[in-house]
């Protein structure tokens, strides 16, 4: 790797956590960051159905849980556009804002699609 | 304290249990020994495994991760329990550093973060984030004080209004020119004084009987 695609890479935590779980499968014998793309991208998936479905019905909480469950792994995963849209999702359904909770869950799942594309070339570029 | 500090990572999910395993991963004064799915895994594993800290979020199905911390520390008082969440639920949070939980983080937290984290709960201190501490403080400094069954000495005073400023042992044995081990047992003896099991309950007498006042802290 150039000294400056390295830079970059290093100043992203996304990446930088990518490649931390693939040091982790290594060291245990086990594709441990096929399985987590894999568990990230079926629970996000269950997520956002979870999240339109209750606010379809007008129940904020739902849709503040789901957001909060997809915070919480993105997080983790060093994605923080998306973390930070799914709290901004949570923060507006937990205050019944349910209004603007139709543009941040957009927003949400646009950050997702762009995640998962990033996920999908790691586990390709192997 | 010898060999590495041993942690048990409790969440439902399990992106967020490997995601913490591949980031501590490479520290070597830390070393994950458990994970678990749910609130009573937490508990069983606490009795089975004893690690030093547990890192668990609150959102826990079966037993809830309020819940799981106060059968925890029940039985083990000494167990380090470090909160790790997404954003919101300042509720539980508050509820979950009463039950006496000794720190909070966010998913999102950088990895240097939470590994200062683990090492500072490891070793019995208090890890809340600067923009949480207020919070947490203020909402808790409402309650009635209790009385200690014996008067804390002046040097015990001093330890405790330090200990209530988040500073560590280290930190305090440095301030008043003593060795740390001195510290640990003047911090042992206030928290036999005052029935406390952890570093909250010692800070929160100190806020609720006025020995510090909330806008010191």
């Amino acid at each position: 790797v150039k000294a400056e695609t390295q830079g970059a890479l290093e100043a992203d935590g996304f990446d930088q956590r990518l490649a931390a779980l693939q040091r982790l499968g290594q060291a245990t014998g086990q594709d441990t960051l096929a399985e987590v793309v894999e568990a990230f991208l079926a629970r996000g998936a269950a997520d956002l159905e979870t999240m339109h479905g209750a606010l379809a019905r007008g129940d904020g909480e739902g849709v503040a849980d789901a957001a909060h469950a997809l915070c919480g792994s993105s997080g983790v995963l060093g994605a923080a556009a998306l973390a930070t849209a799914c709290a901004a999702l949570e923060g507006s359904a937990r205050a019944g804002d349910l209004g603007s909770c139709v543009a941040r869950l957009e927003a949400v799942e646009q950050e997702y699609r762009t995640i998962g594309k990033r996920l999908a070339a790691a586990c390709d570029k192997r | 304290m010898e060999g590495p500090i041993r942690v048990v990572v409790v969440d439902d999910h399990f992106v967020v249990r490997k995601g913490v395993c591949a980031l501590v991963m490479a520290a070597e004064d830390i070393a994950v020994v458990g994970e678990g799915g749910d609130g009573r895994e937490a508990v069983e594993l606490a009795r089975r495994l004893r690690p030093q800290v547990i890192l668990m979020d609150l959102k826990l199905p079966k037993l809830g991760g309020v819940e799981a911390i106060q059968v925890i520390l029940a039985e083990q008082p000494e167990m380090g329990i470090l909160v790790l969440t997404a954003y919101g639920l300042e509720a539980q949070i508050l509820a979950a550093v009463e039950a006496g939980a000794l720190g909070y983080l966010t998913k999102t937290a950088e990895r240097e973060e939470l590994l200062t984290a683990i090492r500072r709960v490891g070793r019995g201190e208090l890890y809340l984030p600067a923009s949480l501490t207020r919070q947490v403080l203020t909402h808790l400094h409402s309650r009635p004080s209790g009385v200690p069954a014996e008067a804390l000495t002046a040097r015990e005073e001093e330890v405790l209004r330090l200990l209530t400023r988040g500073r560590s042992n280290q930190k305090i044995a440095e301030d008043l020119g003593i060795s740390e081990m001195t510290v640990r047992t003047h911090v042992s003896h206030i928290f036999g004084k005052l029935d406390a099991s952890n570093r909250v309950q010692a800070a929160l007498y100190a806020l609720r009987s006025g020995l510090v006042l909330l806008e010191d802290v």
